[in-house]
């Protein structure tokens, strides 16, 4: 009975889940279209960088997303490991593969944009590193993830392995700008300047927003995927036991999935 | 010869399931890739220059990966003795699992190549280079470390003594992958030269690892 | 199938001996076991029953003796005419029990989904047919385990070896094993068990290794 106990919770995420899903995404998709007209048609292009500029618009968001998303694993394994809750492990599960995907985007078009500027695509600069070091860190959670069924052993391992990370993160952070430095930076550009002009702020303010409401509802879908595989999961687990006995309670088998 | 099919897929399935770790060979690439400049510097031009060989012994040593799996699991739990009944020859048993193991290995490895070419400042005929020499020279890695792997399968801390089995055998293909590399981009020997002897290294290995294997798997009872 | 009686043939073991790790687990040991008959094991822990198994199935060379059956088969060894089940289950927890039995037989004893059907009822596993075996009590994966027998052809496999059969199963199991061997031997099989457990099985010759050995200890 402690598996059905546990769905609990899960099952009102479930129901506002789908009640929000619908508002995030369609609000999601109202400012992407005003973000993006304002990235591609109504700001200007860089008098140094020209048009490669643009790129900006989705680089920065998907950074500032990468390190959002590593900050509530990190929230949700404090909230899995404390209060043991399932919905944070399902919320710190979720949130891996996305955050992944956002510094790997971050990491793309930093090497696009990188590549008229530098005349090559990639080259160590220091924020970028850092990137690669957190898209890393996220590829050693999914690997941990991916290697232990039993879920909340599995988010037990990973919420410690977050929570490492988490207070490394500074240290990586440290350690590799003063690699950089000590290599003399090969960049002479930055990537979001001590100022920038508001013809260029508000479309990127604006993408950021879409960009994160779209990650929100991704990471709603995700959530809900996940609660279903663990149903999935728990009703594969009580349907073994029941072959097992094949005259005891049906009743535990027909109460799992509606809960 | 379905057997034979049947075994590589079975091997592939449990590879790409929970716990199976397909993608720990990439990720294990892509780390040493990464590495590498935190010890050496951020210097494009020396990473352009030892490029070829980062990603070689970051694939000889991903290759290591699963490795102790590869037979050790079917050991354990007595699966091995179920398929030494099989109408395959324990040659044709090593050679799927092999097979299985560089397409989740030594394959992804080869395709990635260039994109972690770019990481290191590598010339775009380095890259296709670096593809080329890792797709015929990462079978080779398979094939030698079965050898281990077999001799390793009852043994239960296996895992670093394959590594220290395997790895000077590995020296051949690494000198040749690398010598490859080099030759596209440059060089005083022409590439078919050392890609051609990559080529008989790893039709070499296939025949020594994979009779080597089936003979340490037979011997381990 | 074929309806004829079932072929006089024999399963002969002549003078076998067994070493492992420097010690002599039997010698001169000599039975055989004839189609539709059914041979126990029994014996103290390491007096050598596995071992025996496993030379009998060609996974273990003997010190001395040999093993054959009569009339032997060119073209196959014992290896490929018996089929054990060990103490271990070969079972895979990221498979389901289908995928799993359905891995064996396009591995290694071929046949169609109405003998893996058959296999899967005889040890009502058909219910867990599509559950993965990480998820399977230890009667489940033992089943599971067993499920092998009535994957092999009786004619290509007529050597059934089993260690341990009756481990981790209940009585429902139990009596499901017995049927599926007793069934066995009708067709002309033969079932050798190394067992702790009383086997309730009928007609079943007993061998003893720790009497065995005693009795060639004396002088």
């Amino acid at each position: 009975m402690t598996f059905i106990n546990q769905l609990a919770n899960p099952t009102r995420f479930m129901a506002l889940s789908s009640g929000l899903l619908p508002w995030i995404a369609g609000l999601s998709g109202i400012l992407f279209i005003v973000g993006f007209y304002g990235a591609f048609f109504s700001a200007p292009a860089d008098y140094q960088q020209g048009e490669t500029i643009r790129i900006m618009y989705i680089h920065v968001p998907a950074a500032w997303l990468a390190m959002f998303f590593y900050s509530l694993m990190t929230i949700s394994a404090i909230g899995a490991l404390v209060w043991r809750h399932p919905l944070a492990e399902v919320a710190q599960k979720a949130a891996a593969p996305i955050g992944a995907s956002f510094a790997l985007i971050c990491l793309l078009t930093g090497a696009l944009w990188g590549r008229p500027m530098w005349g090559t695509y990639w080259v160590w600069d220091a924020r970028l590193t850092s990137m690669l070091v957190l898209l890393l860190i996220y590829l050693a959670i999914m690997a941990l993830w991916r290697t232990i069924d039993e879920p909340t052993q599995a988010g037990r391992a990973v919420s410690i392995l977050t929570l490492v990370g988490f207070i490394n993160i500074p240290i990586i952070k440290f350690s590799v700008d003063w690699w950089n430095t000590l290599h003399q930076p090969a960049s002479v550009f930055r990537m979001n300047g001590p100022t920038i002009h508001p013809s260029m702020l508000w479309p990127l303010l604006v993408c950021a927003v879409a960009f994160s409401l779209f990650a929100v509802a991704l990471h709603l879908v995700a959530m809900r995927t996940e609660i279903m595989r663990r149903r999935i999961r728990t009703l594969t687990i009580l349907a073994a036991d029941r072959a097992e006995q094949p005259g005891a309670t049906p009743g535990m088998m027909a109460r799992g999935p509606a809960e | 010869m379905s057997a034979f099919f049947a075994l590589v897929k079975r091997d592939l399935a449990l590879a790409l399931r929970i716990g199976g770790g397909a993608s720990f060979a990439l990720v294990f690439f892509l780390m040493i890739v990464t590495l590498t400049p935190f010890a050496i510097g951020p210097d494009l031009n020396l990473l352009a220059r030892i490029a070829p060989a980062i990603l070689w012994i970051g694939a000889v040593l991903a290759t290591l990966i699963g490795l102790d799996r590869l037979f050790q699991a079917d050991a354990e739990d007595g699966t091995l003795d179920l398929i030494k009944a099989s109408p395959l020859p324990l040659e044709g048993v090593v050679l799927a699992k092999c097979l299985a193991h560089w397409l989740t290995t030594g394959l992804p490895l080869a395709l990635a190549a260039p994109l972690f070419g770019l990481l290191l400042a590598m010339e775009p005929a380095g890259m296709a280079a670096a593809s080329a020499s890792l797709l015929v020279g990462t079978p080779a890695l398979t094939f030698i470390g079965a050898v281990g792997a077999a001799l390793t399968a009852g043994i239960r801390r296996g895992g670093v003594l394959i590594a220290i089995m395997a790895l000077p055998l590995m020296i051949p293909v690494l000198i040749f992958g690398v010598a490859t590399c080099n030759a596209a981009t440059g060089g005083t020997v022409p590439f078919a030269t050392p890609f051609a002897i990559l080529c008989a290294l790893t039709l070499i290995f296939a025949v020594i690892g994979v009779i080597g294997a089936a003979a340490g798997l037979r011997q381990s009872d | 199938m074929n309806a004829a009686p079932p072929a006089p043939w024999q399963l002969i073991c002549a003078d076998l001996s067994c070493r492992r790790n420097e010690r002599t687990l039997f010698a001169g040991l000599s039975f055989r076991v004839g189609a539709g008959q059914a041979l126990a094991l029994t014996g103290p822990n390491g007096v050598g029953k596995t071992s025996l198994l496993r030379i009998l199935a060609g996974l273990l060379r003997p010190e001395g003796g040999t093993v054959a059956l009569d009339p032997p088969e060119a073209d196959l060894d014992l290896g490929h005419r018996s089929v054990l089940v060990g103490s271990r289950d070969p079972l895979k927890g990221a498979l389901s029990v289908r995928e799993l039995l359905a891995g064996w037989q396009a591995i290694v004893f071929g046949g169609g989904e109405d003998i893996l059907d058959a296999a899967l009822e005889a040890f009502d596993l058909m219910p867990l047919a599509n559950v993965p075996c990480a998820y399977l009590s230890s009667g489940q994966r033992r089943r599971v385990s067993l499920a092998r027998l009535l994957l092999a052809s009786p004619l290509r496999c007529p050597v059934w070896l089993l260690d341990e059969p009756t481990n981790a199963l209940d009585a429902g199991a139990r009596e499901k094993l017995a049927a599926a061997v007793a069934m066995h031997r009708a067709r002309g099989g033969l079932a050798i068990a190394a067992t702790h457990d009383p086997l309730d099985w009928p007609e079943l010759t007993m061998l003893d290794l720790g009497a065995h050995n005693a009795a060639r200890a004396r002088p």
